[in-house]
């Protein structure tokens, strides 16, 4: 590969920087090799979304989820307390839970039948004479726990590294944010139906990118926009406490965020003309309990702040015109696999919770008018990179020499792969 | 749900259904995107329901999650817009399609509104790649005179880990 960059000293030479350019190397899209670094240097070490807690309401419950390539068991025991176990049967390995969702006081694998308390404990009686009278005293046949597993603002994440920053340290200034979706409602919130999962014949990356990529609306989803905000229209108020503009804000630790005014109607609380008059008011009276139970400034932000997060290395949450939830994994370096959840007010009045599917829906997903075109996108990027060898890089560089970036500059990408650099050199 | 049909004195028959289910089904294939839309009543629901993680379909679209909710046509509508605007680029250039319908059965039939279920199988080709979608549709259909319209349609897609895109016409 032909380079004409500075090497970053302690990086990988992947990603190259200077004062006034960014660029980054069309290989880390395809390389295998560069996949393996990534499981050992990113998915083994980081913290990673596992689920919201809204999704195991009682003891006992558990969900069965694909995290960083395991297949994890998600769940509460009898007492309440969260696990998250290796689904993978200490005796020989078969899967112990093999539902996606349910409630249940115990497990029980299918193949021989060995069966666990739901706090992973092994609780098969054998015959005397079968196994020593000792048998488990190591716990080798308990089921085996993800290393670590912490819960924040109702969002809960595991760690493979048992030696791994606290959750808190991690998540470093994201945490504000993930606290600003758990306020959007007293009560709480909740996931709202099943999982969306769908593939692209992409590099998982070029969907970090393009999840908090301000600068691709206008072109990509120009359609989606004319009909959304020119046919429907747009609000009247926007985002004053912020000068209506939207920016880009560094959390630390690679996580990044974009805030601004949405073009939209919000569900909480941005009320657009299409929603009538008795829209109007209801819309301000949640605006009227977000500002009496978090005050003026973080109402307004609840309200009509517009969000893109990215929580290093692959959580991205939009709080947009509804709020998505969504995780992928690259199965190859071209392929990905995309899960995602809306995310709603636990117990919203039918008619709030209808606006906010029609906006989820309208937009979000492989049926919605944006997701397809985005995955276009990536899967268009992903296939040029054959020509890599002469075109071999990406430049981030965009509002480089701006002191406060804006939301369609690429500062918070900037920000993911200087993470992601320093995470896979270390990896080498 | 054996409302079996006397032939002679039903408003409609099997065939009748049948051939317009394929019109519609071909309209889909030729593109031919307005005279589509004109199978359906203006106050059609279009719903197809989302699965969820217990492995059943979601029961209230206003309540829960679905793939596609439409209250009215005039989402058929604003989607019939976008794909002519050719500026979808999920959807430009065009997919081929090629959509087969069988196993047709009409449940029951009252006064012309005649309720029916089929499969369906759509192929779809785009930029060197064949993707497939199946499932059964449940119908109600307005053939009480005229043109015979769809007024309620509920489509079931069995295989819904999806690449992309799904859009009416792959359905
Ligand atoms: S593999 Fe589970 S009991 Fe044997
Ligand atoms: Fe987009």
């Amino acid at each position: 590969m032909a380079t004409a960059f500075e090497k970053h000293p302690t990086g990988t030479g992947w990603v190259v920087e200077d004062h006034d350019s960014f660029r980054v190397a069309r290989t880390t899209f395809t390389d295998q090799d560069v996949l393996e670094r990534e499981r050992g240097g990113i998915f083994d070490r980081c913290w990673l979304y596992i689920g919201h807690e809204s999704e195991l309401p009682n003891p006992n419950d558990f969900v069965r989820r694909s995290v960083g390539g395991r297949d994890l068991i998600f769940n509460r025991d009898r007492k309440g307390d969260y696990h998250a176990f290796f689904n993978s049967c200490p005796h020989r390995g078969a899967a112990v839970v093999r539902e996606d969702k349910g409630s249940s006081i115990s497990f029980k694998c299918f193949y021989h039948g060995w069966s666990f308390n739901n706090n992973g404990a092994f609780a098969t009686r054998f015959a005397a004479g079968t196994y020593p009278d000792d048998f488990n005293k190591d716990g080798c046949a308990n089921l085996v726990s993800v290393p670590r597993l912490a819960g924040y603002a109702g969002f809960w994440f595991v760690n493979f590294d048992a030696n791994a920053e606290s959750l808190e340290d991690y998540l470093a200034g994201a945490k504000d944010f993930l606290q600003v979706v758990a306020d959007h409602a007293a009560d709480g919130m909740e996931i709202v139906g099943g999982i969306q999962e769908y593939s692209v014949r992409a590099n998982w990356k070029l969907l970090v990118e393009n999840s908090f990529d301000g600068y691709h609306a206008h072109e990509t989803h120009s359609t989606y926009l004319e009909y959304l905000v020119d046919a429907i229209g747009g609000p009247a108020e926007l985002f004053p406490s912020r000068g209506n503009i939207s920016r880009a804000y560094d959390l630390g630790n690679g996580h990044a965020v974009i805030e601004g005014p949405a073009p939209w109607g919000r569900p909480v609380a941005q009320w657009i003309p299409a929603w009538g008059e008795d829209g109007r008011e209801e819309i301000a009276a949640i605006y009227a309990e977000l500002e009496k139970r978090l005050g003026k400034e973080r109402a307004e932000q609840v309200a009509y702040g517009n969000r893109n997060l990215l929580i290093f290395p692959n959580l991205v949450i939009n709080d947009i015109m509804a709020i998505t939830v969504r995780t992928f994994y690259p199965e190859q370096p071209d392929y990905m696999n995309v899960n995602s959840w809306a995310l709603a007010p636990k117990g919203e009045a039918r008619h709030f919770r209808k606006r906010r599917l029609d906006n989820f829906l309208e937009f979000l997903g492989p049926g919605g008018f944006a997701t397809p075109d985005d995955v276009e996108a990536l899967e268009s990027c992903q296939r040029s990179y054959r020509n890599r060898a002469a075109a071999g890089w990406n430049d981030i560089s965009r509002g480089m020499l701006r002191d406060e970036p804006l939301a369609d500059d690429e500062a918070q990408m900037r920000a993911f792969w200087r993470e992601w650099d320093r995470r896979v050199a270390k990896a080498g | 749900m054996t409302a079996l049909l006397e032939p002679a004195r039903a408003v409609v028959s099997h065939a009748d259904v049948c051939a317009f289910l394929y019109r519609e089904a071909r309209l889909l294939d030729d593109r031919d995107w307005d005279a589509w839309l004109e199978c359906y009543a203006p106050d059609v629901e279009y719903w197809m329901p989302a699965w969820t993680d217990d492995d059943e379909l979601t029961r209230d679209p206003q309540a829960e999650i679905s793939l596609i909710y439409y209250a009215n046509r005039q989402g058929l509508e604003d989607r019939v817009y976008r794909l002519k605007t050719g500026r979808s680029s999920a959807s430009t250039p065009e997919a081929r399609t090629s959509h087969a319908i069988n196993n047709v059965e009409i449940l029951a039939e009252r006064d012309g509104m005649v309720e029916l279920r089929y499969n369906w199988h759509t192929l779809s080709h785009r930029l060197q790649q064949t993707s497939q979608f199946f499932g059964t549709a449940f119908c109600t259909l307005d053939a009480r005179g005229g043109a015979i319209r769809i007024v309620k349609k509920r489509i079931v897609l069995k295989n819904d880990y999806i690449h992309q895109v799904v859009d009416i016409y792959h359905l």
